[in-house]
């Protein structure tokens, strides 16, 4: 291969996952302005995930005396499972640059790295609220992966592979096979799976003060400092995927095949309109329902399953 | 024939020896061990119901320390006071519980403040791991050593004893998969101090144990200490949501000792401001039970309607909690004839902004789900612990002092008590919202027949009368308030008992939660929105 292309491959390459990784921050807190403007409050700044981060990593981490070393490696490796996400992702393109290592089923096992990670460190510092967490954290996420495995199956069947750059090359070749029943249903599943994935409401609330009610905080109680920041800066990028990979595979428009500055200024432009539709639909979703109760989230995500397992089947008969 | 004559001549038919003192609404009765329970049993009988327990030091006086357990009989407004005297070479009174359950904790509560023993309590002791017979305190903290009782009159005010360690025996289960989180006395939020112990299996509750009196000011002592005027800006201090509500208690207790009429415009007056607690409160509820299930529309128009609420009470008395208003006599504050048609006005605004920031909540069935079922407490249950208020009236209980102790001036107002029979979360949802309305109507009522150029506060100089007791009793916003004041020499307290809601209703929580699961708990916690000062004293 020509060195150019290589570098420029690579370029791509940092490029969109260092895009991603910046703007996670921004994704996550502009939910929680929109959700402060719907109910009439200024709410914080928008670069409010940046100072948070910036605060927590110049403090002192306090770690418990009676963690093990998974305690202090999680958080690293639950940055770095997403921040290799990243590096897969089709952001701007339709293919990735990196071929044919993104595939899908691989990001799933990455997320998934992460979120075992997670469960043992919530586990680790053994403190009651960490246990609870934690074992609601795996309930959800053996809900919400079959779904999501059948919804992507199910629009990897039309495109023919698990590979994203085909995936999203055959939607944006037929644009017609988008509007599909088997795609839109898995839509409808893969949005369900994002909200549980990424413990927003109803299945959990992220802005909640209640230590008995939670999932997500309560796993990442006993963290601090630089630690705490990665875990959530993690949280924040697992989000900002979600939702790229969301408009991407199921709206694929705008996205370049090769590079021109006239294509990536579109690409651009489009692309945070897509998510920014997404990031109003989640808020106001999260300002007009209640967090579900923990024993109806398996209706919920059998929602999702179902959603999906109908997607794959009607994608047989197309 | 009225229940109290029946009662009177009964007790005069089966106990000759003992006489009644009766004195306006308060019947007082000294009485022996032997013949506590078969009196009782005859009040329970005839439906007087137990208010509070209070025990004081009279060994000064009598040489002896005593025992009060009074009984209210409701509608008739009529105060049954029975007085035990306890000698103080053998410091123990027999513990009612077989007949009157919600006396338990209130024996509990002697024990720790006066060092008499209620015999037979069965929650006095419990054996912990070891197996030791260990007693299980109510009020005292770890720190507090035995064997010091802060009520008794020998011990001064200011004293600080000793730091120990004197460990509390929690109920524990074992079994396989049954594990305990403790939750507290320090919370994740800005709220107040309490330990709640869960036993669980999986997300399901098998037990939940409460240890409160973390914010403990000794507030019944520093009562002894104060002058008139101070003590009702102590009285406002007991728990502050409820800043008019004891004040209220606390003054009328006084205006009947020393025998100060207030005018009737004053009475008016207090009403309203009484409802206007009533109504910020409760409407600051509401929006926290829609936060607490994650409805963020709920919470966040909850709190917009609270505070438009206290920044009324601010243009109308300069105090957002209400402070500063109540005095023996009457009220500080006056409403002008503007300041009526602007709170009129304001009222009719209210009242359709919240109806219909309500019925957007419940129309939302995702938050329903959460309310409906949970935290049920049943009616025999909030009726064996003698459950007040809001929580008493979601279980069905036709209890509001404002109708079954009211006082000259709640006679003249006509309204509904809201009663729901489910229970649950919902049903306690829903008597806080009809309640907001209706103190809205009463508010307007008031204002309407509002007496004019009356003087607001009676100038008569405060006497009492050394020995005199009164019981005073006040629908707060989370149920009835009941003071017990027995006059000192030169004006001073002898002794104040206070009875906040939350105390009678604090234990019935952990029945409501039980077979919950422990996310819900958060959710049942803020539907009965109970007061830890005001429980801690």
């Amino acid at each position: 291969m020509d060195t150019t292309i290589l570098f420029s491959y690579a370029g791509i390459v940092f490029f969109q996952a260092g895009m991603l990784i910046a703007a996670a921050p921004l994704v996550r807190m502009t939910i929680k302005k929109i959700k402060a403007r719907l109910q009439n409050r200024v709410g914080p700044p928008l670069l409010q995930g940046y100072y948070d981060a910036f605060k927590l990593f110049r403090k002192e981490s306090v770690i418990s005396e009676h963690t093990s070393f998974i305690f202090r490696i999680a958080p690293w490796i639950i940055f770095g499972a997403a921040a290799g996400v990243a590096l897969f992702v089709p952001v701007l393109f339709s293919f990735s640059p990196l071929g044919s290592a993104a595939d899908i089923i691989l990001i799933i096992y990455l997320f998934a790295l992460a979120t075992f990670f997670m469960v043992l460190a919530g586990l680790d510092a053994g403190s009651a609220f960490g246990g609870m967490g934690s074992s609601r954290e795996v309930m959800i996420y053996s809900l919400s992966e079959p779904a999501m495995m059948l919804a992507i199956f199910a629009v990897a069947r039309a495109g023919g592979s698990t590979n994203l750059s085909n995936i999203i090359s055959h939607g944006l070749a037929e644009p017609g096979s988008l509007f599909l029943l088997s795609n839109i249903f898995a839509f409808a599943a893969f949005f369900i799976v994002l909200l549980a994935e990424n413990k927003r409401i109803p299945v959990d609330n992220p802005a909640t003060h209640l230590e008995l009610t939670m999932v997500h905080e309560a796993m990442i109680l006993e963290y601090s400092g630089r630690q705490l920041a990665l875990i959530e800066w993690a949280a924040a990028l697992k989000l900002t995927i979600f939702l790229v990979l969301l408009v991407n595979i199921f709206f694929p428009f705008g996205l370049m095949a090769e590079f021109t500055f006239s294509s990536a200024m579109l690409a651009i432009f489009l692309l945070v309109v897509k998510v920014s539709i997404a990031v109003c639909v989640i808020a106001f979703i999260e300002n007009s329902i209640a967090k579900l109760r923990l024993f109806r989230l398996p209706d919920f995500l059998g929602i999702a399953f179902v959603l999906a397992l109908i997607a794959l089947i009607s994608s047989f008969f197309v | 024939m009225p229940t109290l004559q029946a009662t009177i001549q009964a007790i005069h038919k089966e106990f000759p020896a003992f006489s009644l003192d009766e004195k306006g609404k308060v019947s007082t009765m000294r009485i022996s061990a032997e013949t506590l329970k078969p009196i009782v049993a005859l009040l329970i009988g005839k439906h007087w119901r137990l208010l509070t327990m209070a025990g004081n030091d009279e060994r000064a006086q009598a040489g002896v320390f005593t025992v009060s357990w009074v009984f209210g009989l409701a509608k008739e407004n009529k105060i049954m006071r029975l007085v035990l005297p306890v000698d103080p070479r053998k410091p123990v009174f027999p513990s009612i519980f077989e007949l009157v359950q919600s006396a338990l904790l209130f024996e509990l509560e002697i024990r720790d403040m006066f060092g008499l023993t209620p015999e037979g309590n069965p929650d006095l002791s419990m054996p912990d791991e070891h197996r030791e017979k260990m007693i299980r305190r109510l009020v005292h903290h770890h720190n507090w050593p035995e064997g010091e009782y802060p009520l008794r009159k020998d011990f001064p005010w200011n004293k600080r004893p000793k730091e120990e360690h004197v460990t509390f025996p929690f109920r524990y289960s074992e079994g396989e998969g049954v594990f305990e989180i403790p939750v507290g006395p320090i919370h994740a939020g800005v709220i107040e101090p309490g330990h709640f112990r869960f036993t669980a299996v999986g997300e399901m509750i098998l037990n939940l144990e409460i240890r409160l009196y973390y914010s403990h000011r000794g507030v019944e002592k520093l009562f002894e200490q104060k002058s008139i005027p101070d003590a009702v800006a102590l009285a406002e201090h007991i728990s502050g949501d409820t800043s008019f509500g004891h004040s209220l208690a606390f003054c009328e207790a006084l205006e009947e000792l020393s025998g100060i009429s207030i005018s009737r415009r004053a009475g008016f007056l207090r009403v309203i401001f009484l409802e206007l607690e009533r109504l910020y409160n409760h409407v600051g509820d509401i929006g926290m039970l829609g936060m607490d299930a994650g409805f963020a529309f709920g919470g966040a128009q909850g709190a917009r309607l609270k505070e438009v609420c206290m920044q009324m009470n601010e243009r109308l008395t300069g105090s957002r909690i209400l402070r500063g208003i109540n005095v023996v006599g009457g009220v500080t504050r006056d409403i002008s004839e503007k300041d009526s048609e602007m709170l009129g006005a304001f009222l009719d605004a209210f009242a359709s902004d919240f109806q219909e920031v309500t019925d957007i909540m419940l129309s939302s069935s995702s938050f329903l789900d959460r309310l409906e079922t949970t935290g049920k407490l049943k009616t025999q249950t909030a009726l064996d612990y003698n459950v007040v208020g809001p929580v008493a009236r979601a279980s069905g209980l036709r209890r509001d002092a404002r109708k079954d102790f009211p006082n000259a001036w709640w006679k003249e107002f006509q309204f509904q008590i809201s009663v729901q029979a489910t229970g649950d979360v919902y049903a306690r949802f829903m008597v806080r919202t009809e309640e907001v309305l209706q103190s809205i109507k009463i508010i307007k009522t008031a204002l309407l027949r509002l007496p004019k150029g009356e003087r607001v506060m009676a100038t008569q100089p405060i006497r009492l009368t050394e020995g005199a007791c009164v019981v005073s009793i006040v629908e707060g916003w989370r149920g009835e308030l009941v003071h017990v004041v027995v006059a000192g020499k030169n004006n001073s307290l002898y002794r104040v008992k206070v009875r906040d809601a939350s105390f009678l209703n604090w234990p019935t929580l952990s029945r409501a939660i039980l077979n919950n699961i422990v996310p819900d708990f958060p959710l049942c916690n803020k539907s009965y929105n109970m007061s830890y000062a005001g429980n801690d004293l």
